[in-house]
């Protein structure tokens, strides 16, 4: 968890081209975050914020909220270089055309020959932490392992009943948009944007088991809070042994 | 104001008043107004009326017709600037030398920039003046500018307008978050190369990040970002032009890309965009085997290789 900081103690300012963002939103107890890619590619450049706010919103700021807590990816620095590179014309492909908010996967959601994000019956649209998965599974750095990722549980389906009602409520969705996300509510897994910050701050047995994502979200969400985390997080023994074999 | 609200006469009317106004102060068009009789003058005295008038005589002449004209679209941009200034009142200058610019490489480059010295020179440096003056370089492609530098590189000193068109170039160029070496290069390498090659150099380097095609010998041009250590810019070149190529249905080139790349010549940043750009499209590139190899030597080679560097790239 050392990867992981809040501005107060180190400034954005600090990244190594490349921060997974993350901040509280609303009450502790509505237990909801929001997740976003800070990016810059020249060292000395200006930092831009990249984040999927909500149905067609992905929006590139210049500046970050001091609200937000980063996590400096456990990548190589010449690999964040690409990866801030890919979330420029990421940026530049989407900022127009825009992304829909709805439960869908994140492998394979841009188009390699446009970078546009890819509409079509599997891919209805992202979350917020989709999103960072998507832009980083371009990259070919892969976060979590989405086969035996839980399936969603009633806390979760309550949030996707909850994006539901508000799409519903949001001028402009188009009626098969709301329908798919309709499918989708009970049946799509939920990224948990914190599970996606603990993901990008480890390096060890990536893509992340659902069972370390949980872990380390749990120990992102009390960072956020300004407490401590339980205990250091540890591997099992056998995903050690894997690790020190260089297995998958 | 909005120009296009202005009819024709009201336009000239317009025009005539700014030439009025211009004409007795230290503008840098002043010059130009002080000593050409008002029939020979160019059409246009300010750079905003010369895009209308050339809008307006489209809608004339076709007022039915698309208005697709207008110098944005970008394969027409180049050809469009060409057509939109006349040498004096002779003819219009061949457009077949921007046959080859929606593809440019450095030999198209340099066939433009003998075509229109060629042309240029039948009507004398005022022309060329006149150009710099009036033509309104910040509706073209900066390469374009560029080429144009590089056209009048050995009459620099006797063209009075070209040394604030050169200072604008590089303006332009840092406002599109150019390394600023990228000018310079013309001005460092002057023992080496000829100011003229290194002003193509630097145009193609520019279209590659420009055009809306796959430019050839993108790759070199990135490799040559990367030396500047103009990262941002190298990356951009790699992927957007890898992005063209699948757009196009170009694998085969992109293969020959893969296979041609210079790895002992380039940085690490290029090799990785390479890598990245390249690794969902592995199964229809037979080269990119082999080139991961070899990137994977010589960064061993280097020291560069550290753990988890290639990872999801093989």
């Amino acid at each position: 968890m050392d990867r992981i900081h809040r501005q107060a103690d180190k400034s954005a300012d600090e990244l190594r081209h490349v921060a997974v963002v993350i901040r509280e939103v609303g009450d502790p107890s509505d237990d909801q975050r929001h997740l976003g890619i800070t990016y810059r590619v020249n060292e000395s450049g200006p930092i831009q914020f990249l984040h999927l706010g909500w149905h067609c919103q992905l929006a590139q700021q210049d500046h970050l909220s001091s609200k937000y807590s980063w996590v400096d990816p456990q990548v190589p620095e010449a690999r964040l270089r690409q990866l801030a590179a890919i979330c420029e014309d990421i940026a530049h492909a989407n900022i127009v055309e825009q992304i829909p908010y709805s439960f869908g996967s994140p492998v394979n959601a841009f188009d390699e020959r446009t970078k546009r994000f890819l509409l079509g019956p599997t891919t209805t649209g992202l979350t917020c932490a989709s999103f960072v998965l998507a832009v980083f599974e371009r990259a070919q750095l892969r976060l979590a392992r989405y086969m035996g990722w839980a399936a969603p549980d009633s806390n979760d389906i309550r949030w996707q009943q909850s994006v539901l009602d508000a799409l519903r409520r949001t001028p402009g969705v188009s009626a098969e948009h709301i329908n798919a996300v309709e499918r989708e509510v009970g049946n799509s897994v939920r990224y948990r944007p914190e599970q996606v910050a603990g993901a990008a701050a480890i390096r060890k047995r990536r893509p992340v088991k659902y069972q370390y994502a949980k872990s380390l979200g749990n120990d992102v969400v009390r960072l956020l809070r300004g407490e401590q985390p339980v205990a250091e997080f540890q591997l099992s023994r056998w995903d050690r042994l894997l690790d020190r074999l260089g297995l998958a | 104001m909005n120009s296009l609200t202005l009819d024709t006469r009201a336009l000239f009317q317009q025009t005539r008043q700014n030439e009025d106004e211009i004409r007795d102060t230290h503008d840098q068009k002043s010059w130009y107004l002080r000593t050409a009789p008002r029939g020979s003058r160019l059409h246009a005295t300010v750079n905003w009326p010369q895009r209308v008038i050339g809008e307006l005589s489209d809608r004339e002449s076709n007022p039915e017709g698309p208005r697709t004209k207008v110098v944005a679209k970008s394969r027409g941009r180049a050809r469009g600037w060409l057509s939109a200034f006349r040498f004096g009142s002779r003819d219009a200058v061949d457009i077949s030398v921007f046959s080859k610019l929606p593809n440019p490489d450095i030999e198209a480059f340099d066939h433009f920039v003998v075509s229109v010295v060629q042309e240029a020179s039948k009507s004398g440096i005022e022309e060329w003046n006149k150009i710099f003056a009036y033509t309104d370089f910040d509706a073209l492609p900066v390469y374009i500018s560029i080429l144009t530098l590089a056209a009048t590189e050995d009459k620099s000193n006797q063209l009075p307008a070209r040394r604030v068109f050169v200072e604008r170039c590089r303006k332009t160029l840092r406002s599109m978050g150019m390394a600023d070496e990228l000018f310079d290069l013309v001005q460092k390498d002057t023992k080496s190369a000829p100011r003229r090659e290194q002003f193509l150099k630097t145009a193609h380097m520019v279209a590659c990040l420009e055009e809306q095609t796959a430019t050839k010998g993108y790759v070199k041009a990135a490799i040559a970002f990367e030396k500047l250590g103009d990262i941002r810019s190298a990356l951009a070149c790699v992927y957007r032009n890898m992005r063209y190529r699948l757009r196009d249905g170009q694998a085969k080139e992109l293969d020959e890309d893969v296979r041609t790349f210079d790895i002992d010549d380039a940085g690490i940043d290029t090799m990785l965009a390479v890598l990245t750009a390249t690794a969902p499209l592995k199964s229809s590139l037979p080269s990119r085997k082999a080139f991961y190899r070899g990137v994977r030597r010589t960064l061993k080679k280097r020291g560069q290789l550290e753990y988890g560097l290639l990872d999801g790239l093989k």
